[in-house]
């Protein structure tokens, strides 16, 4: 049997695009581990709810973290190394990008991206009034001028 | 298109998981989605000073305390009986005790995992007996001054890892019965207070243990180690009479930091051979036991307290076969009398690293130093292996010049020489002249550079 570094899989996106990745990026995505280890990746996995762009990111995150993946636990350079990358890898993408990355690390269930994806969302809503967090992701706000005095009162601690 | 509102709602709850509570609760105004989605967090921080808009005095403002009891018994509330991973708790007098002991209940009946309870409520305050019989609780961090007071329901923390007791005031019963009742427990962080006891600290499965004493006023009776799966030992506290049973046998990592009042320092600096009687010797040279349960340690860092204290066992200094790396601080108001037998018992240390060069002069400097003119010199350095030596906070004296020619002249095996100026000292020309004239005499490679 191969080893893992030169037994190879193809992930084909809902556009079509193929992309060729070594086992070890593969398993990176857990949906994708499983279906290696049911024995049914003999042809190209098709994952139909990501696109090729999207996927290309996931391939390029997911072979970041095989390639500089810390020796262990007490790496402490290898892991700010790595972290580091992280924060420059998501600044190249706007919100739109990086909730489609959201979506698609939950469903091919990569705890590391979908952290790094949420993480992202969240810094940017940090310091932000509601008004400004509901223009940015254009909330449609539903509550009565009550309603939402109501709201406000219940948890007032929070706007102290 | 409404972007984020495409997540579903546990993906929301991620997004806000990586949000303060404060800061995850303002969104429940966006709309009538996101009302109580702020709630559902794994790890729930409450902090009663911390505001959005800070102002002087504004936590003992009139209604503002209620409205964090109130905001903390609404998100428990809103979180019903689902599972709870992290509580930390940071709260100080005027909240109300009793609200304060229902939450940390609500946690531990929903298996809470992780609590890190910095309560400051007055020495009344005691914390719910269920705390010490929680089946779940993997790593428990207590903060403030109260007794630990277990008596109503016992004490059983079957799954406890970590356990960190800072500033609490400990009873040795309280101790003798604590570590028994945890039988994973991995890592003890705690301050005690000894007093006058007889304690020992007996765990099979400990292996970070880091304690300081909380009062520094009378040195211990007794205490005794029987930690054998320790790999790291901090310890740093009054010297005490007694080290009875000291086992460490898988100690890695030590840092010591061993104290005497100033009074047992001159004591010590006095004693001579002819003054056998001598009380401060009488009741401190059993710190020997202490030093030989280390003796395999692997990386030892001794402060310059310590380094004084061990003047006591010049005698029956322990050979550490093991140790590679020893760091010591110095201070000018301590001194080196163990030095030289320090570096003699070290056979295969490879880095030495002196956090400063000036110490106290004594009777027994002239060896390892060159304070005093003697015959035997550097004696102990001839023996010693050690291939690399950083000196820290170098302040750039004539006296710190002469040292490290001495070392030069003396440590057999040095290849590599690195020393750091201390900050904000300037650097003297005939310091630097020196320096630069024994880089090219010395085969050692030698680097002067700033602190690092």
């Amino acid at each position: 049997m191969a080893s893992s570094s030169t037994n190879k899989f193809v992930l084909k996106s809902n556009d079509d695009v193929s992309f060729e990745v070594t086992e070890a990026v593969a398993r990176e995505f857990q949906v994708i581990a499983h279906i290696i280890d049911d024995d049914c990746a003999k042809k190209a996995i098709p994952l139909s709810n990501v696109t090729g762009e999207i996927l290309s990111k996931m391939i390029e995150y997911g072979k970041k973290h095989i390639e500089e993946a810390p020796v262990d636990e007490e790496d402490e350079e290898g892991k700010k190394k790595l972290q580091i990358w992280d924060e420059e890898f998501m600044k190249q993408f706007n919100m739109e990008i990086v909730f489609q990355l959201i979506l698609a690390s939950n469903y091919l269930n990569n705890k590391g991206l979908l952290d790094l994806t949420c993480c992202t969302v969240a810094d940017h809503i940090k310091d932000m009034t509601p008004d400004e967090v509901r223009t940015l992701f254009n909330v449609k706000n539903d509550y009565t001028t009550e309603e939402e005095e109501e709201i406000r009162k219940e948890n007032s601690w929070a706007f102290e | 298109m409404d972007r984020i509102s495409n997540l579903q709602d546990e993906l929301l709850c991620h997004v806000l998981s990586f949000l303060t509570i404060k800061e995850a609760a303002l969104t429940s105004v966006l709309a009538k989605r996101w009302r109580n989605l702020f709630a559902y967090v794994p790890n729930l921080v409450l902090d009663d000073s911390v505001f959005l808009h800070p102002e002087e005095g504004k936590r003992e403002r009139d209604g503002v305390l209620e409205s964090f009891m109130d905001f903390t018994d609404r998100v428990l509330a809103l979180q019903g009986d689902s599972p709870i991973k992290k509580l930390t708790l940071i709260v100080k007098s005027g909240v109300d005790s009793v609200r304060v002991n229902r939450w940390i209940r609500n946690v531990l009946q929903r298996g809470v995992s992780e609590l890190a309870l910095f309560i400051d409520l007055g020495d009344e305050y005691r914390l719910p007996p269920e705390l010490f019989v929680s089946k779940t609780l993997v790593v428990l961090i207590v903060a403030h001054r109260y007794d630990l007071d277990w008596h109503v329901l016992g004490i059983s923390l079957p799954m406890l890892k970590d356990l960190y007791l800072t500033s609490v005031g400990f009873c040795v019963d309280q101790f003798d019965t604590l570590l028994p009742a945890c039988p994973a427990l991995k890592t003890l962080v705690s301050r005690m207070n000894w007093k006058n006891s007889n304690v020992t600290v007996s765990s099979a499965t400990l292996e970070d243990l880091i304690i300081f004493s909380s009062e520094r006023v009378v040195n211990p009776n007794s205490i005794s180690f029987d930690t054998p799966s320790v790999v790291y030992f901090v310890y740093y506290d009054l010297v005490a009479e007694d080290y009875p049973k000291v086992n460490l046998t898988n100690l890695v990592k030590a840092k010591l930091d061993l104290v005497l009042s100033e009074y047992q320092i001159e004591r010590i600096r006095a004693a001579n051979i002819d003054l056998l009687e001598d009380d401060v010797f009488l009741r401190f040279g059993n710190v020997w036991k202490l030093i030989s349960g280390i003796r395999n340690v692997r990386l030892l860092t001794l402060s310059s307290d310590t380094l004084e204290v061990l003047s006591f066992c010049c005698e029956s200094m322990p050979v550490f076969n093991n140790l590679k790396i020893l760091h010591i601080k110095s201070s000018e108001s301590r001194g080196w009398q163990a030095m030289p037998v320090l570096l003699k018992n070290c056979p295969h240390l490879v880095t030495l690293v002196l956090q400063g060069l000036l110490h106290h002069v004594t009777d027994k400097c002239g060896d390892a130093c060159d304070c005093i003119s003697r015959e035997d010199k550097g004696r102990s350095l001839i023996s010693c292996p050690v291939k690399k030596l950083q000196i820290k906070r170098f302040q750039g004296t004539i006296k710190e010049i002469s040292m490290v020619k001495h070392f030069l002249d003396y440590f057999p095996c040095l290849k590599k020489m690195e020393i750091y100026r201390e900050e904000n000292c300037p650097t003297n020309v005939e310091v630097l002249e020196s320096l630069e004239l024994m880089m090219k005499l010395y085969s050692c490679d030698v680097q002067y550079m700033d602190k690092k």
